[in-house]
């Protein structure tokens, strides 16, 4: 799975969460704590691109499912890519 | 070590305690671990976000408070310029010449009338002090959102809401000054009525249009076919339109006084009250009940089930906000004639009016706050 899909997998899922500010959102996890360009993010950041996810969105929701739904879709894409490679 | 306060790592320790109790996969070891976040990295990026205090989507009132107070002072020109019309506001009521009709008819000396002043004026101001600091946090995150789409169209929606702020005060200082006017000269009164309504027209029909047209920029940014125009909205505003006109225009004493009362409301021929006031009124006042729709259709439409909870309160706020100020000068186009009623219930009206557009503020406020909230993590 090429960077740039990961990226919009991610965003496209985040938007389900955040709507508008989804892109914003990603990118500035992305760039600050990943210290990459945003197109460059891969399956191999998901891990820590989920740890920042699950503790930037608890601040601004106090419902664990959405949380736990949100960071699971998020691994699923990280799942799929290793899926994928194995094939 | 960050050596700031012992409340900070007291925060942080709240902070991680809720992690393990929010977070699934942490449990009880986010307890343990809690410390531990204080200095770690994401204790930083916590520390960095001024996040520390009550972590919650409610977050405590004295840090709004604080923040508010930082708002107030970083545009000092709109807090001053409200100072110095609080200030006037609260002269006019002070020095004003009392009117010895009213002090005969309600059996009262001046000084006790000048208190009855104050004790109008002076929930007006607090009014206005909490519509301010409403705008201000509209316009910090509408701000933060610069260069995009969504943050173009909250800019030009809080430039609409901030002529409808102004017009609060403004309005008001304009309306005791032309009613000292009138009765200093009362030969000019014709002329001072006449300026007025336009001067009130002319300062909120910039703030519908603005509002109508940074809604419609919002409902661009969705990228969706979306119906603009409700039929039963416009066909619900016609009807209103034609009550509106009848009304204005069966009112005795809207080309000359009557009654009791010492002016008329338009001192203009029934052709100039419907073309150059009643007309461009309804126009800004449509235009106003659009934009809320279009809030709110946005709110509807818009994905994210989290950014939609935060916009919850800024779309209700500036809808209340729009709603209130078209009641609010719709009332106040009767005003002589709900006055000659009862000038009890009018006032009362007119304050409970104003406490709600406060209210609405407030809202816009808290919702202006979660959704920066977002734009900060």
């Amino acid at each position: 799975m090429q960077s740039g899909s990961v990226y919009h997998r991610v965003t496209a899922i985040t938007e389900d969460y955040l709507g508008p500010a989804s892109g914003r959102f990603i990118d500035r996890i992305v760039e600050n704590h990943l210290s990459k360009h945003p197109t460059q993010l891969s399956a191999s950041d998901m891990p820590k691109l989920i740890t920042w996810v699950r503790f930037a969105v608890g601040v601004v929701t106090d419902d664990p499912k959405v949380i736990d739904e949100y960071t699971r879709r998020l691994s699923d894409i990280s799942t799929k890519q290793k899926q994928t490679a194995a094939e | 070590m960050d050596h700031s306060s012992i409340w900070q790592k007291g925060g942080l320790f709240c902070w991680g305690v809720r992690c393990g109790i929010v977070g699934s996969q942490y449990g009880a070891a986010g307890v343990i671990a809690a410390p531990i976040f204080a200095e770690s990295d994401f204790g930083r990026y916590i520390r960095s976000k001024h996040l520390v205090g009550k972590p919650s989507v409610n977050n405590g009132g004295r840090m709004n408070l604080k923040y508010t107070v930082m708002l107030l002072i970083r545009y000092k020109r709109l807090t001053i310029a409200f100072a110095i019309m609080a200030l006037v506001y609260l002269l006019q009521s002070l020095l004003a010449t009392p009117d010895p009709s009213i002090l005969h008819k309600y059996q009262i000396s001046a000084t006790q009338l000048h208190l009855v002043g104050l004790a109008v004026a002076a929930p007006y101001i607090v009014i206005w002090g909490i519509a301010a600091a409403g705008y201000l946090w509209l316009h910090r995150y509408a701000q933060s959102l610069k260069g995009t789409s969504d943050g173009d169209a909250f800019a030009v929606i809080s430039r609409g809401v901030f002529w409808l702020l102004i017009w609060m005060p403004v309005a008001s200082v304009a309306g005791g000054l032309v009613n000292d006017l009138g009765r200093e000269y009362p030969h000019s009164v014709e002329l001072w009525t006449i300026l007025l309504n336009y001067f009130n027209l002319l300062l909120l029909l910039p703030g519908f249009i603005y509002a109508y047209i940074g809604s419609r920029r919002l409902l661009g940014t969705l990228r969706k076919r979306l119906d603009i125009y409700s039929l039963w909205l416009t066909l619900a505003f016609i009807a209103f339109a034609v009550l509106y006109t009848f009304l204005t225009l069966s009112d005795d004493a809207r080309q000359t006084p009557h009654g009791d009362m010492t002016s008329a409301t338009y001192y203009l021929d029934d052709i100039w009250i419907v073309l150059t006031v009643i007309i461009p009124r309804l126009i800004s006042w449509f235009l106003g009940v659009q934009a809320v729709r279009n809030i709110l259709l946005f709110r509807r439409v818009v994905k994210g089930n989290i950014y939609k909870a935060a916009l919850n309160d800024l779309a209700y706020g500036i809808g209340g906000v729009l709603v209130f100020v078209v009641i609010l000068r719709c009332i106040q186009s009767f005003a002589a004639v709900l006055a000659g009623r009862s000038l009890g219930f009018l006032l009362l009206l007119v304050y409970v009016l104003l406490a709600m557009i406060a209210a609405s503020f407030v809202y816009v406020a808290r919702g202006a706050r979660r959704l920066r909230r977002i734009e900060e993590l």
